[in-house]
């Protein structure tokens, strides 16, 4: 009975160990900041004062700084220590990315500026409509809308729309159903401009599930006409040839 | 005993995975994230860089879940899930066409389950999410002093359905021929004319 007890240590004791992540796998490195969100983290010795050795697997990850992360990453893996404002402090990663982002084109020109080239100028409508993402969704839905049409149908700029303005599907499980509306439009739109249907069926279904009937759904279809008809009119008074939508009058 | 003996063995990776799963969550710091009950959306789109975007770094197997913290030490949890149409039947439910979303759940500080859909692009997303200093509550909340922000659409009442205005796709196409100021003030302009 005892061998058998042992036994089943042993094999336990494997067992665990091989089940184990591996993050902690590279020599010299803590696991610190791996945190609870009750509990309050305690500062370690920051790994990234270690030895940086990352450990290459063929999934295209490595080990860095006990963690497996991406190999193709265009940033810096570190762990640092911070304190905040109340004096508390924590340890946490961070991945910095090794170059800055260069900054947009027009990220020098102010509102006024790119409402005037947001006319001919997805570009500008483009940021235009990121910039007045919350202070007046209404132009930015213009704006965005506009730059997909002007871009040649880009569904970017209406999945960027969508998320960004429309993003929120859910409060504590209660669903928003006005959101998944606007979302299911310009999924349902960004499928006519040629992205796969997707999401477009599975915001359907989820409006379904919520208890949308067939009359909201059919509306909503309309309305995707008529957004459609509305991009087409802006390629053929703009660029002079429409080349979004079923058929082509180039 | 002697039955029991091999299936704790068997059930024993098992639960000490259980057991070591949550210890080896990351936290992740974001430095520019703001205040997480007011802000959520920083911290999902912060989540979606770490996946996606440029700057992306987390292995699929990291991105399931993790913790974000911003600089005033409020960590949030959050866990990602790619969502799949599915052929579903009886309540079982069989997943099989990719839809390109990532659905980002957070639980907050104040107890609050947020959850938000991204659309897989490869596009670095704003944090923080907005510019300017007041944002609504986010996803049409509950919040009265909202209801005059903005007319284009009532997001602030679930419940009350309104046949969309289709005048208002006029609106699309109504970002007017700019004067010569550069101002689209000019109603008369027709895209149609």
């Amino acid at each position: 009975m005892i061998r058998k007890i042992a036994l089943a240590a042993v094999l336990g004791a494997l067992a665990v160990y091989f089940t184990y992540p591996d993050s902690n796998d590279a020599p010299g490195y803590t696991s610190a900041g791996q945190t609870h969100p009750g509990n309050k983290p305690t500062p370690q010795q920051p790994a990234a004062m270690g030895r940086h050795v990352p450990v290459i697997t063929d999934d295209g990850t490595e080990v860095v700084l006990g963690l497996r992360v991406r190999r193709d990453r265009n940033c810096r893996v570190e762990l640092k220590d911070y304190v905040t404002t109340q004096g508390e402090m924590f340890s946490a990663y961070s991945c910095t990315p090794k170059f800055p982002a260069p900054p947009h084109m027009y990220a020098e020109y102010d509102n006024e500026t790119l409402a005037g080239m947001a006319y001919a100028d997805a570009e500008a409508a483009a940021l235009l409509g990121h910039r007045l993402i919350d202070k007046d969704t209404h132009q930015s839905y213009q704006l965005l809308i506009r730059a997909a049409a002007l871009d040649g149908g880009k569904v970017e700029h209406i999945a960027w729309l969508s998320d960004q303005a429309f993003g929120a599907t859910a409060i504590n499980g209660e669903p928003r159903v006005a959101n998944l509306q606007r979302q299911y439009e310009l999924a349902a739109l960004a499928t006519r401009l040629g992205d796969g249907p997707g999401k477009s069926l599975y915001l359907r279904n989820e409006l379904i599930r919520i208890g949308v009937g067939d009359d909201q759904l059919h509306l909503l279809d309309m309305r995707v006409d008529a957004l459609l008809q509305s991009m087409r009119d802006i390629q053929r008074t703009v660029l002079g040839e429409v080349t979004i939508g079923e058929q082509d009058d180039a | 005993m002697r039955k029991l003996l091999p299936i704790l063995l068997l059930l024993l990776p098992l639960a000490a995975d259980l057991c070591v799963a949550q210890t080896h969550v990351l936290n992740i710091v974001c430095e520019d994230c703001r205040d997480a009950d007011q802000y959520p959306d920083d911290f999902v789109n912060f989540a979606f860089n770490q996946i996606y975007g440029p700057d992306a770094w987390l292995s699929f197997e990291q991105a399931d879940d993790f913790y974000i913290t911003n600089l005033e030490n409020q960590t949030v949890y959050v866990d990602v899930d790619f969502l799949l149409l599915g052929l579903g039947f009886q309540g079982l439910r069989l997943p099989f066409w990719p839809t390109y979303l990532l659905q980002i759940t957070l639980a907050l500080p104040d107890g609050t389950v947020y959850t938000a859909i991204r659309s897989i692009y490869q596009t670095s997303l704003p944090v923080p999410s907005s510019d300017d200093n007041v944002q609504t509550d986010p996803g049409g909340g509950d919040d009265e002093d909202d209801e005059d922000e903005d007319d284009y659409y009532d997001y602030d009442n679930d419940d009350e359905w309104e046949e969309p205005e289709y005048d208002d796709n006029v609106g699309i196409t109504g970002i007017e021929d700019p004067d010569d100021d550069g101002f689209f003030e000019d109603p008369d302009w027709c895209e149609e004319c």
